[in-house]
């Protein structure tokens, strides 16, 4: 009698306990949830506040402004020339699978770009450097033909072969896989035009067309997500109205996603813009103020990855690399938040339509 | 039949898709053709040379040839001017692949091209490149890619950067998981609308966006300088002036490399906690369990596949990048691994070689230009097989993944 007395009471006891436990594991796990957060938070917050601190407290700059601007100058055309790459074929690949392509064979040619962007930068910049800025210089000429042929045989099968199935239009690629690879290769075989050739091999040609490629995956994956998108909510209707694939694309699919597309090159700008292998491997890191699309360049991250190792602490140099570092993060922040800016809320899109 | 409007252009959008796929192909061929070839065995050619000097004969392989002249790799001292020989065109009286030709490497990975006389017997290995059949080449270049991965830069190999590339990216998982899975844990259950949540929030998407290189400024300056001093001023005092952590090391690089993942791996985590359905968490609650217990018991076991998969494209992220390594304690040639035997084991100050800093110092920094570009492109290779193995793997997780939430789904559904 007495001993069921004793464990009921020790029962209770216990209860109280194993409470008063199970509380604090549920203090302590959330404690720990938001030490996570506030590192998140810290780390953000840290990068600024420390370069500025330490470029204030570092000594003062000399000369170094001038040279600053070389290489903000190099940044920008580095940029400039990969977004000029970048853009126009991701949105184009992006436009064709969302507007022609279906389920499967979207899912294998994300993965031929998934493949593309995992390339780790500096293997690109290996190519770039050691393959393609050689090749370039002996066949600039060359690949200008290939590419005045390309487009003067896309346009003309554009013109004589009319598309009219969205099945037909979704081979379109596969059509043109075998014409463009032998254009290409049979101007590069057949026109070493040695009659120009760029001075430096490492320019921001290079720099553009290694990076730009690098990062068309980037453009495709983001354009062509809200393409979908609307492509899905909108498209089926359309076509149910009796439009014809290349009326959905422009009447509808263009207008409502052109925020989209600015918002995937604008990412592919700011990506661009902190890039460091690539341009350190191809651009051959001349601090020039040029426009010439064949001179070399030196970009802030390059440069940053090339003197600070040997920069003392405290030293002018130093205090001129914390600043190109502040410069470069700035940069690169203020793109990357123009370019969520422009993100269109899917939800939003069908509000407004 | 006449064109549509705007069809040209969308001519053009599709084929830029085709233009990508060729891009794709080509980069990786010409990764995996310049990356094997160094282990093949080439023919060892003989070269007779009359030119103003007189009659001299070149025995070695033929790096580069064009119009005008051949570029020979005549091995290490074999004679006295040099590895490499730039024979003119003009000037070659004759070219033979003789069959009792060989090639000696030797333990220090130098080269000798040999002719005439039997095979001297001390040396590592003799290979009589010019009598072997395919088969057999094959077998020389296997054995070749062995040695390149298992022995050290004095025999040639890469092995020290391949262990320092593990060591780090294995270093830097145990330093950002606890806080990753913190973090998201505290966004998708913690965090609801309130302000700091999206103060977070925003934190988050900024710093996925901070270039790879602002990193490594951060970790030199706060890790290296700041914390590394203040370290070695503590504990290692005896030491000063000679830094411990007071330089790059091994730690710092981990470190930097956990904030540059972190983002990622947040991100990942809490949309595989948001993928659990809904109803394993209520029923859980409802059944009396705690926050935390849900959490632990329900939520992160459903959510397991998420969190390595978020593990493994961190790692395939971290093993990519170089940059910020090249501010924190990367080096070219380091004197010891990070790992050994030694007590205790791991050692977090070293300075540490790294393979995709080996691309770069390789490719434009090497003292021997024929030798490191081909060394450059084998370890891009390399590089790249690591980060294709870890993304593929991610990629089946996810298949897997997505089956799972599936068959969870119709769980919670039951």
């Amino acid at each position: 009698m007495s001993l069921t007395a004793t464990t009921s009471l020790s029962l209770a006891e216990r209860a109280r306990q194993r409470a008063r436990m199970r509380s604090a594991r549920d203090r302590f796990g959330r404690a720990f949830a938001s030490v996570g957060a506030s590192v998140l938070l810290l780390t953000i917050l840290a990068i600024p506040l420390f370069l500025v601190f330490e470029w204030w407290s570092a000594a003062p700059l000399g000369d170094g402004g001038e040279q600053l601007l070389v290489l903000v100058w190099g940044t920008l055309k580095a940029t400039l020339a990969a977004v000029l790459i970048a853009v126009p074929f991701g949105l184009g690949a992006a436009i064709h699978v969302a507007a022609f392509v279906g389920p499967r064979w979207r899912g294998r040619l994300r993965v031929a770009m998934e493949l593309l962007e995992s390339l780790p930068t500096v293997v690109i910049g290996l190519v770039a450097a050691i393959w393609l800025a050689p090749f370039l210089k002996s066949h600039v000429l060359a690949l200008l033909l290939a590419l005045a042929l390309v487009s003067a045989g896309i346009a003309l099968l554009a013109r004589t072969v009319g598309l009219r199935e969205r099945r037909r239009w979704a081979m379109l690629p596969l059509l043109m896989l075998p014409i463009i690879l032998i254009i290409v290769v049979a101007a590069s075989y057949f026109a070493p035009l040695n009659g120009w050739q760029p001075l430096n091999p490492w320019n921001a040609v290079v720099v553009g067309v290694a990076m730009g490629l690098a990062n068309v995956p980037l453009v495709f994956n983001s354009a062509e997500a809200s393409l979908r998108r609307i492509a899905v909510s909108f498209g089926t209707s359309a076509q149910a109205l009796g439009a014809q694939p290349l009326q959905i694309i422009r009447t509808m699919l263009l207008p409502l996603a052109w925020p989209a597309m600015l918002g995937s090159a604008l990412l592919a700008a700011a990506r661009c813009s902190g890039e460091t292998m690539i341009v350190l491997m191809a651009s051959s890191n001349t601090p020039l103020l040029s426009a010439n699309p064949f001179d070399g360049l030196r970009s802030l991250a390059a440069d940053i990855a090339l003197s600070l190792p040997v920069a003392a602490p405290s030293s002018a140099a130093y205090s001129r690399l914390l600043l190109a570092t502040l410069l470069l993060f700035s940069i690169s922040f203020v793109l990357d938040l123009l370019a969520r800016r422009f993100r269109v809320d899917p939800q939003q899109t069908e509000n407004r339509a | 039949m006449r064109a549509e409007r705007g069809s040209i252009a969308i001519w053009f959008a599709s084929s830029s898709l085709s233009v990508m796929l060729l891009v794709t192909a080509a980069v990786l061929l010409l990764l995996l053709r310049n990356g094997l070839a160094p282990f093949w065995p080439s023919d060892i050619v003989a070269f007779d040379v009359h030119d103003e000097t007189g009659n001299t004969s070149v025995l070695g392989t033929i790096l580069d040839e064009d119009a005008r002249s051949v570029i020979v790799d005549s091995g290490d001292a074999s004679n006295g001017n040099g590895r490499y020989t730039r024979l003119a065109i003009a000037s070659i009286a004759s070219r033979s692949t003789p069959e009792d030709a060989y090639v000696v490497t030797s333990s220090n990975g130098s080269i000798r091209y040999v002719r005439y006389g039997a095979a001297p017997s001390n040396f590592d290995t003799v290979s009589y490149s010019n009598r072997l059949g395919t088969g057999e080449k094959l077998v020389v270049a296997v054995r070749q890619f062995i040695r390149f991965v298992s022995t050290g830069p004095s025999a040639g190999g890469v092995l020290p950067a391949l262990i320092g590339t593990v060591t780090l990216v294995l270093l830097m998982s145990v330093l950002v998981m606890p806080i990753g899975i913190a973090a998201a844990i505290w966004l998708s259950e913690y965090a609801g609308n309130r302000r700091r949540a999206r103060w977070v929030r925003a934190a988050l998407t900024s710093l996925a966006g901070v270039p790879t290189i602002v990193y490594g400024v951060l970790g030199l300056g706060l890790f290296v300088h700041a914390l590394g001093s203040a370290v070695d001023q503590l504990w290692f005092a005896q030491r000063l002036p000679a830094p411990t952590f007071g330089s790059g090391g091994l730690l710092w690089a981990a470190l930097t490399l956990a904030l540059l993942t972190l983002p990622d791996v947040v991100v990942s985590i809490e949309n595989g906690l948001a993928g659990v359905p809904r109803r394993l968490r209520d029923g859980a609650l409802a059944l009396g369990a705690t926050r935390n217990e849900v959490l632990w018991r329900v939520l992160l076991p459903a959510a397991g596949p998420a969190l390595i998969t978020a593990l493994i494209l961190a790692i395939a992220r971290a093993a990519g990048a170089v940059a910020p390594l090249m501010l924190v304690g990367v080096v070219k040639l380091a004197p010891g691994l990070p790992i050994d035997a030694e007590f205790p084991y791991l050692h977090p100050s070293r300075q540490f070689m790294h393979l995709g800093f080996s691309v770069y110092d390789q490719a434009l920094a090497s003292g021997d230009a024929y030798d490191g570009v081909a060394r450059a492109w084998s370890c891009a290779l390399l590089l790249l097989l690591m980060v294709g193995l870890l993304n593929s793997s991610a990629i089946l997780l996810r298949r897997r993944l997505d089956s799972r939430q599936r068959s969870l789904d119709v769980m919670a559904a039951v």
